[in-house]
């Protein structure tokens, strides 16, 4: 679903990428780990195609990210789904149509966009806060209202840069467990973050960066996987 | 790219019609703005207002214009060549009425111009010293010839004269060309005057709507990011935009047709004053609708046109 190969990025004259392959198959989930300014977020940008890699190619779905023209990239961002660290809601709006957003630009009609935010909504548990606005909810529900925001178009990728980063530990264990559960309905999920506790404890696929390299694959470990409770899915 | 279907959620939603997306994204964009600019009840009437000066000044102008044109063909002091004939020839004189563009032809007897001249100089005391030393009245007879209504544009008076000056025993011919010549050229005058200062306001019109659009792009950047990173394309997120500057507009042309139409309110009473002093039956009358429809339009096209601009630029500044 995800390919690079050899990509490289640039930026001033600092190398955030260098050399960077990996392939990422469909419905899988993998994490990115390293400190930061390792280059994950410069990864997610070129996978979202907020950047262009200096050298190589990145392609997602068999599309060379490079070789999109520019008024078909809005509707690549369409089928991403993406969740940041500041979950880039706008503050004038209420949760509901924060999370209807990718649908009205989908252009879907309202009943089906009702349906589909309540869908998204009860998935991270904010159903009863629809109508609230972003600064009247805790950091963690903000998060969880951008994670919803990210799945509710049903996107076939969904990447998330350090979406545990405000939350604690059980929170972000929860969060963690929505994403697994995407990643089973056949999402391929790529999810940044430096809690290496977390990414342990789940047992999947880890690729390391360091200063812009990729120096380390550590492939999923069979059986250790965390049991996801789904019987609210 | 496919989307898996997760099992046991809601089944696939067809993928909305062009037609469909189109018109709910103009939907969206309208309600919006409406919105936006009810938030801001005062800030929208004092850009309206100051749209509507700069549209109602064009709009006044062309009206004056409108009007002093119809003044102008109104009068009838139709203009008339004066030919001065030697000696009495009234019936060759008499004869030009067949003429070409011709309407009427008027004797004046050399006796009857000595007289006008007598009494418009104020001579009347010395007259017959006058006389005797002239030995006779020096006057000529004169032809008062009338043309044709379709005879009025200079060039053909011009022709007209030029025949008449070629009959025998005309020793002069002289129009009353200058009077009209120089309110055709003050109309001329006006009227592009009127042209150049709706240009002018046109362009500041423009200027204030894309003025206003920068800052609005400017105030939502965050918006504008957001809408960005998850997929919104530039015609969406600039159609809220361009939107608004049309409805500035468009309420500023609004604007602009009721100043219009208080001022012919105010100048109506005046205006019927000064033509009834002229004998004139000239009505100012009320605002007429087509120019109502064109500020209406010509707002709307001009706000358009301004927030188009700015936002194309600006809004490729924004990336996430």
């Amino acid at each position: 679903m995800i390919e690079l190969q050899g990509v490289s990025k640039r930026y001033g004259g600092r190398e955030a990428l260098e050399d960077i392959s990996f392939t990422l198959p469909r419905g899988t989930l993998t994490f990115l780990t390293g400190h930061s300014g390792a280059g994950k977020s410069t990864l997610l940008r070129l996978l979202l195609r907020l950047d262009l890699p200096t050298r190589g190619q990145v392609a997602v779905g068999g599309m060379d990210l490079a070789r999109m023209k520019p008024g078909d990239v809005p509707r690549y961002r369409q089928q991403i789904g993406a969740v940041f660290q500041d979950p880039q809601l706008l503050q004038d709006r209420s949760v509901f149509d924060n999370v209807a957003l990718p649908l009205l630009i989908a252009g879907y009609r309202e009943e089906d966009r009702a349906r589909r935010v309540r869908a998204a909504l009860s998935r991270v548990d904010l159903l009863d806060k629809e109508s609230r606005t972003p600064e009247q909810l805790s950091t963690g529900e903000r998060q969880r209202v951008g994670i919803a925001r990210a799945v509710v178009n049903r996107p076939a990728v969904l990447l998330a840069n350090e979406p545990t980063g405000n939350l604690d530990p059980r929170l972000s264990q929860e969060i963690m467990g929505l994403f697994r559960l995407f990643q089973q309905v056949g999402v391929t999920v790529l999810i940044a973050t430096h809690d290496l506790e977390l990414v342990e404890r789940f047992g999947e696929r880890v690729l390391e960066l360091a200063s812009g390299r990729l120096v380390g694959d550590v492939p999923a470990q069979v059986g250790s996987a965390v049991e996801v409770d789904d019987a609210d899915a | 790219m496919p989307t898996p279907e997760p099992a046991g959620r809601a089944q696939r939603l067809a993928p909305p019609s062009r037609f469909g997306v189109w018109r709910l994204h103009q939907r969206l964009a309208l309600s919006g703005t409406l919105l936006r600019l009810r938030r801001d009840p005062l800030g929208s009437v004092l850009v309206a207002l100051t749209l509507g000066i700069a549209l109602a000044l064009p709009g006044l102008l062309s009206l004056a214009v409108g009007s002093l044109g119809a003044v102008a063909q109104d009068w009838n002091g139709t203009p008339r060549i004066n030919v001065f004939v030697e000696g009495g020839a009234r019936e060759q004189a008499e004869g030009w009425a067949a003429f070409d563009g011709v309407s009427t032809v008027a004797w004046q007897t050399p006796e009857d111009s000595l007289a006008e001249f007598v009494r418009a100089a104020g001579f009347e005391d010395t007259l017959t010293a006058t006389l005797d030393a002239l030995g006779g009245n020096p006057l000529p007879g004169v032809a008062v010839v009338t043309p044709d209504p379709a005879f009025l544009a200079p060039a053909r008076l011009r022709a007209l004269a030029d025949r008449l000056g070629r009959e025998p025993g005309v020793q002069g011919v002289q129009i009353d060309l200058d009077w009209v010549q120089r309110l055709q050229a003050g109309l001329g005058l006006f009227e592009r005057l009127t042209w150049g200062l709706g240009v002018l306001l046109a362009g500041g019109v423009l200027l204030v709507t894309g003025n206003l659009t920068r800052m609005a792009i400017e105030q939502r950047r965050e918006e504008i990011r957001v809408l960005r990173l998850v997929g919104g394309t530039d015609r969406f997120v600039l159609r809220p935009f361009v939107y608004e500057g049309m409805m500035l507009g468009a309420l500023g042309g609004l604007a602009a047709w009721l100043i219009v139409a208080l001022t012919l309110m105010a100048l109506a009473g005046p205006t019927d004053a000064l033509a009834r002093s002229y004998g004139s039956a000239f009505r100012l009358g009320g605002p007429p609708w087509g120019l109502g429809l064109a500020l209406l339009g010509g707002g709307g096209a001009l706000g358009w046109l301004g927030a188009r601009l700015a936002a194309g630029r600006r809004l490729r500044q924004i990336e996430p």
